[in-house]
């Protein structure tokens, strides 16, 4: 992921058409080493030249070399402490005047040191169309976290910043119950759409006005997709999946906060006629059987859907969503009605099945009340 | 020279809609008086297609395309220092939504008489000091923003201004613009440069119109929200174009010589955008009674079943889906329910096969009919309740046009739809009510509010002879007439009040 960033924003006090991109500051650590530089690389030149060319049996120059390469280190560690506050260009700049040290000996120590501190001063203010390109090119790495963090700081961040100004909304001025109904909308759950809902009612025309407008854009989202399966139906009339698809549309309509309650009661019974068509038309397709099971149970009908599940089983007993939603029924009916043969039979049968995924015996991170259910389900000898 | 020249945006002749048919009742009425129009369309390209049956009395009209510009060669004396001292507080005023300098700015900017203005649309656009005061004014109000784009919203901005200023509009003793925005600037330039009053009339209210809009708009640069930050205000560019327009309106305040508006709404937002309290005179609308009641009724089979209409056209402004939903919650009540959603539905035909789409899956297909375009004079007295679901409304005639049938309304808590049903002032409401007032947005209630006429005759018929008695006598056209020729012969006749110019 990257980001376009500006260089430096805003302009100083009193500037006028230029601003200051980078400052002079140099860190005086770094003078000791170029002069400990400049000495060694001197005195090894030193050396080299008081070596007598002819001996053919004179020792190699080891010393003079070293102190050579220790010059060329040292004026480049001299340029990185130097720079300490420029953390972008140090590094750079270092390995620059180090090897060019190393390849120009004492002339190219002094010649770096001496280039350093000349470009030391390296545009420290820039024409604002210069300023302009920059912002419009230049592009940084953004910092990346960990998924988890990030999306747990974005939620504390979320919940700290936009809660109190919901409750707040009756006080607030116009544009802050703008800003409102963007983060909303940006965060979109059912509540969150259905707050916008409340805030179309608010007195103030401004406000209003814009959150009926952003919940129009959001159902038609909805719209488009209703109007293109419903092409399709027309299109192909016999086949199912099409009708399980635009049930489904409209259950995800009903769940998203956008309808108006007093309407879901109509839309289900749209959506129940989509589905019993999609069975009549393939009445031995068991899988349409389990879509439709699952969506009576998104529905919260869970005896319904266990009863469609049932069927679905006879047919076809291997499908583990509708064995999946059977369990549930038995489950939530268990609990409610406080017996529990059922849970034991139905239990039996889903390990008689051996269809049960395995448990982990550990609580891993990250595992919610599933695991506890699935524990108990399954006992302990299946883990 | 004419008598008055329209200042038309989105209007007269060329759109339909409450302001046009209330400028086209205006020319009609007063056949005396010789009208010119003047049309801002944004390009010359735009076709243009005429909506009404232009009066003889309309003698001259004009377009003027905002943003086809053409630049005239830079001035022999390229450096303007002191004319652009003078329009620099003026351009820099607008960013900040402030009407300042035009007087001192417009000599440089628009002709007067013989003389040309100092500064040409090219000096004015493309000379190094027009590049100075825009990089100024970015620093001074935008300094975080991407100039890139501040450059072109800018330019965008300030060049049809700029155009408008040279605009050749033909002379007349007054101008009128029925917006503040462009048309309201073109006008106080026209008074400007010939010495003529202008008078401004507004319907709704165009700087709260462009500000919902832009708000809502998506083809401008937002920047993205910081992650987690609850971001208020409306970014950078949409603040530059709202600015324009709330400045274009102080301007238009400013400088005009009466405001008219519908009714007392309206006046209250006038004064918080910047007009003097002063200058603002209420005129409600009026409609032709007569020509509603005695228009011969549309042969419809009699079946006994409860009509609703919608007069409107099918566009978001009238929130057509809130329409629709109630429809629904009203035949799960209403057995024999026949509903009519009178009006053009070729204006935004996403929105129309939106609204289609919908009564499909809603399953009122046999109940809802889109009619298009109707003579609706033959369609209110078949009606039993009109219903109007807008969003945002000035002072909407089909109400009226409703009530001169006996036509009871349901009508969302929009303009003034309030003053219209339930009455303005005591006397008014002595009257009763017309009809409900229900929430915008709120399907339900509007349906409820159908229903309980619906299921109550007697009260129905109440609320709808409490409309025609309104109507009678208060928002007859003959008294805006009246009003508005008082006002036009005031300025022509050259029988005027104190402080006009004429």
């Amino acid at each position: 992921m990257s980001r376009t960033v500006a260089v430096e924003i805003g302009p100083r006090k009193g500037a006028s058409g230029r601003r200051e991109i980078l400052s002079p500051y140099i860190n005086v650590l770094g003078l000791p080493f170029f002069l400990l530089a400049a000495i060694l690389s001197f005195y090894s030149g030193y050396l080299l030249l008081m070596q007598p060319e002819t001996a053919s049996d004179a020792p190699f120059p080891f010393w003079a070399y070293f102190l050579h390469c220790l010059a060329a280190f040292l004026t480049g560690l001299g340029v990185y402490i130097a720079l300490g506050k420029h953390e972008d260009s140090r590094l750079g700049w270092s390995l620059f005047t180090g090897v060019f040290s190393f390849l120009a000996g004492p002339v190219g120590v002094v010649g770096a040191i001496v280039t350093y501190f000349a470009a030391r001063g390296q545009p420290k203010q820039m024409p604002l169309t210069e300023v302009v390109k920059a912002e419009m090119f230049v592009t940084v790495a953004e910092e990346e976290e960990p998924e988890d963090v990030q999306s747990l700081n974005l939620k504390i961040s979320e919940q700290a910043q936009v809660e109190p100004f919901i409750d707040m909304l009756p006080l607030a001025d116009i544009q802050t119950a703008i800003a409102i109904v963007n983060r909303l909308r940006e965060r979109g759950d059912r509540s969150d759409i259905e707050m916008i809902r409340e805030i179309s009612q608010d007195p103030r025309p401004e406000v209003y006005q814009y959150a009926l407008a952003i919940l129009d854009k959001m159902e038609k989202a909805f719209a488009g997709e209703v109007y293109a399966l419903a092409q399709e139906i027309k299109e192909h009339p016999q086949e199912a999946q099409l009708k399980i698809d635009m049930a489904k549309l409209h259950i995800d309509y009903m769940e998203s906060g956008l309808l108006d309650e007093s309407l879901s009661d109509y839309y289900w019974e749209l959506t129940l006629s989509y589905l019993f068509e999609a069975k009549l038309a393939h009445p031995g397709k068991p899988e349409l059987g389990a879509d439709f099971a699952q969506l009576l149970a998104k529905k919260s009908l869970i005896p319904e859907a266990g009863r469609v599940a049932r069927e679905v089983l006879k047919k076809e007993p291997s499908l583990i969503q509708a064995q999946l939603l059977v369990l549930q029924d038995l489950f939530e009916k268990s609990v409610s009605e406080e017996e529990t043969t059922s849970l034991s039979v139905a239990r039996k049968t889903a390990l008689e099945n051996a269809w049960a995924v395995r448990v982990p015996a550990k609580r891993k991170p990250g595992m919610g009340p599933t695991y506890d259910l699935a524990r108990f389900w399954f006992g302990e000898e299946h883990a | 020279m004419l008598d008055v020249v329209f200042m038309c945006e989105g209007t007269y002749p060329f759109v339909p809609g409450g302001v046009s048919s209330w400028i086209h009742s205006l020319i009609e009425g007063m056949p005396e008086l010789k009208f010119g129009i003047v049309y801002l369309v944004p390009s010359e390209e735009d076709e243009l297609k005429f909506r009404y049956e232009m009066p003889e009395n309309v003698v001259d009209l004009v377009v003027v395309p905002l943003y086809d510009i053409v630049f005239k060669p830079q001035s022999k004396t390229p450096f303007q220092a002191a004319a652009w001292q003078e329009v620099t507080p003026f351009v820099k005023g607008i960013l900040r939504g402030e009407s300042v300098g035009f007087d001192q700015a417009f000599p440089h900017l628009s002709p007067r008489g013989d003389r040309e203005p100092t500064l040409t649309v090219k000096e004015l656009a493309n000379s190094y000091q027009a590049w100075e005061v825009l990089t100024e004014a970015y620093r001074e109000n935008y300094p975080k923003a991407s100039f890139n784009d501040f450059f072109w919203s800018w330019r965008y901005a300030f060049l049809p201004l700029f155009k408008l200023c040279l605009a050749e509009v033909p002379r007349a003793r007054l101008y009128h613009t029925v917006t503040t925005g462009w048309s309201g600037f073109l006008a106080a330039v026209a008074a400007k440069r010939y010495q003529t009053p202008f008078i401004t009339t507004e319907h709704g209210l165009y700087v709260n119109e462009r500000r919902i809009e832009i708000s809502q708009a998506d083809w401008i640069f937002v920047d993205a929200p910081r992650r987690g930050a609850l971001e208020v205000g409306l970014g950078t560019f949409k603040e530059i174009w709202i600015n324009l327009f709330l400045a274009l309106g102080k301007l238009c305040y400013q400088h005009t010589d009466h405001i008219y508006t519908l009714f007392e709404g309206n006046r209250r937002k006038e004064i918080e955008f910047g007009a003097p309290e002063e200058k603002i005179e209420i005129i409600p609308n009026g409609v032709n009674v007569e020509m509603f009641q005695s228009h011969e009724i549309r042969a419809l089979k009699p079946s006994g079943a409860f009509r609703v209409g919608l007069v409107g056209r099918v566009v978001p402004i009238k929130d057509i889906k809130t329409f629709i939903k109630a429809v629904r919650f009203m035949s799960a009540e209403i057995d024999d329910l026949e509903v009519y959603i009178l009006g053009p539905t070729d204006e935004d035909e996403d929105y129309f096969a939106e609204c289609q789409t919908m009564v499909e899956a809603l399953g009122l297909s046999d109940i809802v009919v889109f009619t298009d375009r109707v003579d609706v004079r033959a369609w209110y007295p078949i009606l039993d309740v009109q219903v109007l679901t807008s969003i945002s409304e000035g002072q909407p005639l089909v109400l009226l046009e409703g009530f001169c049938s006996g036509l009871p309304a349901v009508a969302s808590d929009v303009g003034a739809c309030r003053e219209i049903i339930y009455g303005r002032s005591a006397e008014d409401k002595a009257l009763g009510p017309a009809g409900s007032v229900t929430w915008v947005g709120n399907a339900r209630q509007t349906a409820e509010a159908v229903i309980a006429l619906q299921k109550n005759p007697a009260e129905l018929k109440k609320r709808g002879e409490a409309g025609r008695q309104r109507v009678m006598k208060y928002y007859r056209r003959d008294q805006m007439l009246d009003d508005y020729r008082s006002i036009y012969h005031s300025y022509t006749d050259g029988r005027v009040g104190e402080g006009v110019k004429v």
